[in-house]
Parts: structure tokens; sequence; C-alpha cells
């Protein structure tokens, strides 16, 4: 098989397009290769983000132009801007409450930070903690945290035999309750499917998907390094 | 022929065919233009409609029609599969620093349109092949080839997302 239709059926298979005959086939042949099998992967997670980035939702909803919809369009937005004017009054005045309660929220997640490290990589590494360090030094207030989340080769500088950092992650868990170190459990499954194995230094925390879990907390104001 | 209830069939498909657009332009104010002249033109042309079953695929090829039709007033002598979507966030700004659906709609936005359109329908819609083929009037194969770089693009730009989202189960589990 070339490679440019290995990868063309890898996506259809991906997608779901292919017959069921031609599917026994290609399986021997990503049963064989580790190539393939992370390639097919990829196509899977970058299939997972597309559609993460575009939720279904309800769209600004016009009903069908009609025309006597518009017309009375028009009369409701000539009636709008004149109960709209006197209602203004009223509505500034609740409304500000609301936004200083917004900001003092998103004020109370801007302590929170999230460091994620995807690769495995000894400067990397290096640079993660120290980063973290600094972080839990330069917030020093009881509402910082920091998450270190790990994912794809990022998880080895969590994994026991594998870090070069094991002994100095323990300290600094011991030493800082808001230090957190989440590893991805689809890395974890994914190392496991390939007979590695991963046994995480104690009281390092598994989610069930380090994209979800940055995303989440993102989205809740919190700040984000990638190293 | 006129299928009964086709007005209301074609509003339930808005939301989607809003996705659609706003996956292709970027832009939620076109994106709901484009629907909007899409369900206008739906309605014009229903009995154009020959088959109840593929009014999907004949919704999206009209959107993509008035997609098509805005980039030719608006991108005129310009090669579709050349043109990139200029994004205000420019390769020197960390993409580190936006959220993840930010940073994927950006390397999406990047794509040359005819990738964007293809990768769109494939993924968001779960189209096949063929009927992405039907809808944007391409053969088969260019559909899997666009498909297939589409995905290489984004797997490139996007290599710091590594591990793909799972909707379900939020929670942490301490590990002993």
């Amino acid at each position: 098989m070339k490679k440019q239709t290995s990868r063309e059926m890898l996506h259809a298979l991906a997608d779901n397009q292919l017959d069921s005959k031609d599917i026994p086939h290609l399986l021997e042949d990503i049963e064989a290769n580790p190539e393939l099998q992370a390639e097919l992967c990829e196509i899977r997670r970058v299939k997972d983000l597309v559609k993460y980035a575009y939720p279904l939702k309800q769209s600004t909803s016009r009903v069908l132009a009609a025309r006597w919809g518009q017309t009375m369009g028009k009369v409701a937005a000539v009636l709008f801007l004149t109960i709209g004017s006197f209602s203004l009054g009223w509505y500034n005045s609740t409304i500000h409450e609301d936004t200083l309660g917004n900001i003092a929220s998103v004020q109370a997640e801007s302590n929170k930070s999230i460091i994620f490290i995807g690769y495995s990589d000894r400067e990397r590494f290096q640079k993660t903690l120290v980063k973290a360090e600094e972080l839990l030094q330069r917030k020093n207030n009881p509402q910082a945290e920091v998450y270190v989340v790990a994912s794809a080769g990022g998880i080895d500088l969590m994994r026991t035999n594998v870090s070069p950092h094991q002994h100095e992650i323990k300290k600094m868990l011991a030493q800082h309750d808001s230090l957190h170190f989440v590893a991805c459990n689809n890395t974890i499954y994914r190392y496991k499917k390939e007979g590695k194995p991963v046994n995480l230094i104690k009281d390092v925390e598994v989610a069930p998907s380090a994209v979800e879990f940055v995303a989440n907390r993102i989205n809740k104001g919190w700040n984000y390094i990638s190293i | 022929m006129v299928f009964p209830g086709l007005k209301r069939q074609l509003e339930q498909h808005r939301n989607r065919l809003y996705r659609q657009a706003y996956s292709w332009c970027g832009d939620g104010m076109l994106a709901d233009d484009l629907v909007q002249d899409a369900l206008s033109k739906a309605i014009r042309k229903k009995d154009q409609l020959r088959e109840q079953a593929k009014t999907e695929q004949w919704l999206f090829r009209i959107l993509h029609n008035c997609w098509m039709e805005y980039l030719r007033r608006n991108r005129p002598l310009t090669d579709l599969d050349s043109i990139q979507l200029v994004d205000e966030v420019s390769p020197e700004v960390d993409l580190g620093k936006l959220q993840v659906v930010e940073a994927v709609r950006y390397a999406v936005g990047q794509l040359p349109i005819g990738q964007r359109q293809v990768i769109s329908l494939v993924d968001l819609e779960e189209f096949k092949y063929s009927e992405v083929a039907e809808i944007l009037d391409i053969p088969v194969g260019t559909v899997m080839s666009r498909l297939s770089r589409a995905r290489m693009s984004l797997k490139k730009n996007l290599f710091h997302l590594k591990a793909a989202p799972v909707v379900k189960q939020p929670s942490l589990r301490r590990v002993k």
C-alpha cells in the first residue's frame, strides 16, 4: 500500500466510511505498524478537537422573514426604544452589582494557574517545576493554586522510575497544599496499550482528559501556561 | 413536488447550518446572514427538492452556494483554495494564552477554504464522503485529499493540545 493511500484509508476508517470488506485488511496493517496506530490516534484527536470547538448552539434565532413580520419588527423596535429609555435607569442600578460580582469571581479565579506540559523533555521538565515554584512564590496568597497538567510525553515527568525529578516533586507536594500534579488518563491508557505500564508518583492526580481539564478551567478564567 | 411541513423542517436545520457556516467564515453575523439567505432560497426553490431523504444535503448545498456567492462578490478573481482567513491574532501571539476552543477555531480558520469546508462537513455533520462530494460538487478523491491535508495541518498547528477532549467524567481521582 502506498503511503498516501494508507493515510487516506486511515481517515476513512476514523470517519467510518469504509466498506466492511476493507476494514479487516486495514486493521491488520494497523496492528502491525505502530506508525499507523499513532497516525490513527492523531486523526481521532483532531476530529474530537474540531467537534469540541464547534458545539451545536442556538443561532441568533431569526424566524424566516415574512413581510408582516418585518413590519411588526420595526414597530416593536420603536416600542422597545421608548420603553427601554424609561427603564434604563433601573437596569443600570441592577447590572452594576452583577458586573461587580462577575469581576470579583474572575479575580478569584485569576489566582489559579495551569502549567501544561506535553513533551518528554528534560529541559521542559525543569522549566515546568521552576515555573510552578515561581508562581506559588509570586502569588503568595491562600487562594493561589497551581496545577501542573501533563499529557502525551509530558506525563513522564510524573512517572516513577522515569521522571528525573521524582524527589523534587514529592518535596514540592509536601510543601505546598495548593500545588497539584495531574496526568491525562487518555495518555496513560495509550501507554498501557503500547505495553508501557504507568506508575505515577504518589499523590499525582489523574484527569480523564487533559484537554478537557485545561479547557474547563481556562473558561473559568484560570491562567494558562504551556511549556 | 412540495413536501408537507418543509418550512418547519428547514427551521429545524437552522442551528446545524449556522454551525457549519460559522466554521467556514468564522464570523457569527455573516454566518447568520448566510443561513438566512440559504433558508430563504430553499423555500423559494422548494420545488427543486426531488427526494425528501436528501433534504439535508440539498440544504447544505444551498448554503455552500450562498457562501461561494458571497466570496465571489467580496473576493473576485481569487483561487478559493488559496484564500487564508486572516485573524487578528498574529503568529507571534502565544497560542497557549488562547482558550482551547479559540486555538482550534484559529487553526481551522487558517485552512484553505476548500479544506475547511470538507473537514467541517465530515467532522461536524458526519456526512459521507460521497455526500460531501455532492454538496461541494467535487470528486470524492478531492474530498479525501482535502480532508487528509486539512487534518495534517491541524495536527501540526494543534500539537500543544495533545489529548482528545472527553465530555463526560470531569472529576479527578487521587492515585495512592
